[in-house]
């Protein structure tokens, strides 16, 4: 293939890679939310892949009028979710799902149905600010992302 | 003679008969055998995969705790009461967290479309608030009706809760400081107790038990084997 036709394809590929998104080192895999009313929040779930370690410094969505970032943080008898200035990426795959680090989307702008795709962009310590499609599923789906863990 | 002849060639044709009619429940009797043992594996295989239980057994029994607490008609519900005799799933948990309590309630609400009348009707979801302050008997509402219309939701006094988290043996929730917008998240307890009809619970359900496994199981514990 020529060098064009390569970055055909790889602008392709990024294009049509399932609830993530991708720039040089870094990959967000399996991004996922559950439905939720107008005017609700919702927690984002996703995969990590990072060469090397950074960390999310901030989201924003337009779907959302706020969004933050949330953390696990432990308390007596077990944890409570803060929010949080950063969420720390390890080199390697840092996974984020339920009662565990997430990105929060505040007061939705719409109601979320599964099937739909919302807009999220990160923004990274060292990174450039890379826009992931978050996949929306049914609620009871998310059980399956601790299952899988387990 | 043709009479002995005619005698041998029948007492033949008989034997051959015999033979084969031997054959023939030789392989009745090896297709029996065969469909037995796929059978006894396949109960044996079910057996197995039940063994390997999603619920977590409780140390200690947990009895009903005896509370009187709200319900979404801001009428008393006595737990011990309304519960006696039925399958009860108990949650303590808050309508705006974030992850827990939507995917647990979520996953039942699944559970109880999947589930005929018969085992619904033995059962029992309590849905039990521990931010009293937001969760009023009217937001409880509202939100459980998302899973299931019949899910019961619950608030009381915060001591009343408390109590009722301590007598249920899950640590009692804590909340956080509120921030700008006056969010604030309460940490609590993420299990589903399941109290069986004598008022005892045995089990804990943790978060991440899927649909199907709740059906399987709730309808075990309702007796009814799927019939």
């Amino acid at each position: 293939m020529t060098p064009r036709l390569v970055a055909v394809a790889v602008a392709l590929a990024a294009l049509t890679a399932c609830g993530g998104g991708s720039a040089g080192g870094l990959t967000v895999r399996d991004a996922t939310a559950g439905e939720a009313r107008a005017g609700a929040d919702v927690a984002v779930y996703f995969q990590v892949d990072s060469d090397g370690g950074d960390a999310i410094v901030a989201a924003t969505s337009p779907a959302a009028a706020a969004s933050s970032l949330h953390e696990l943080r432990p308390v007596d008898g077990g944890g409570v979710m803060m929010p949080s200035d950063r969420i720390t990426l390890t080199d390697g795959t840092t996974v984020l799902q339920p009662m565990g680090s997430h990105v929060m989307l505040s007061r939705l702008e719409r109601e979320l149905v599964a099937g739909d795709r919302v807009p999220v962009v990160l923004e990274f310590d060292h990174h450039a600010p890379l826009t992931i499609e978050v996949d929306v599923v049914p609620l009871y789906e998310l059980a399956e992302l601790v299952a899988d863990d387990r | 003679m043709n009479t002995t002849e005619d005698v041998r060639s029948l007492e033949a044709r008989l034997e051959d008969e015999r033979i084969r009619a031997e054959t023939r429940w030789r392989v009745v009797g090896i297709a029996v055998v065969a469909v037995l043992v796929l059978a006894v594996g396949l109960v044996v295989s079910h057996l197995r995969a039940r063994q390997d239980t999603v619920y977590a057994e409780l140390s200690g029994a947990v009895t009903m705790p005896a509370a009187v607490l709200t319900d979404t008609d801001g009428q008393p519900f006595d737990l011990r009461a309304e519960t006696d005799g039925h399958i009860t799933m108990m949650f303590f948990g808050y309508t705006s967290c974030p992850d827990a309590c939507p995917i647990q309630m979520a996953v039942l609400g699944r559970a109880f479309t999947d589930l005929p009348g018969s085992v619904r009707d033995q059962l029992r979801v309590v849905f039990v608030s521990t931010d009293p302050a937001r969760d009023t008997p009217e937001v409880i509402r509202a939100y459980l009706d998302q899973f299931d219309e019949t899910f019961i939701g619950l608030t009381g006094d915060r001591d009343v809760l408390r109590d009722a988290q301590f007598a249920a043996g899950v640590p009692a929730a804590t909340v956080d400081t509120p921030d700008d917008d006056g969010d604030y998240l309460v940490g609590h307890a993420t299990q589903v107790l399941v109290f069986d009809r004598d008022g005892v619970a045995r089990r804990a359900y943790p978060l991440g038990v899927r649909q199907n496994d709740w059906v399987a199981d709730l309808a075990d514990l309702a007796g009814d084997d799927g019939a």
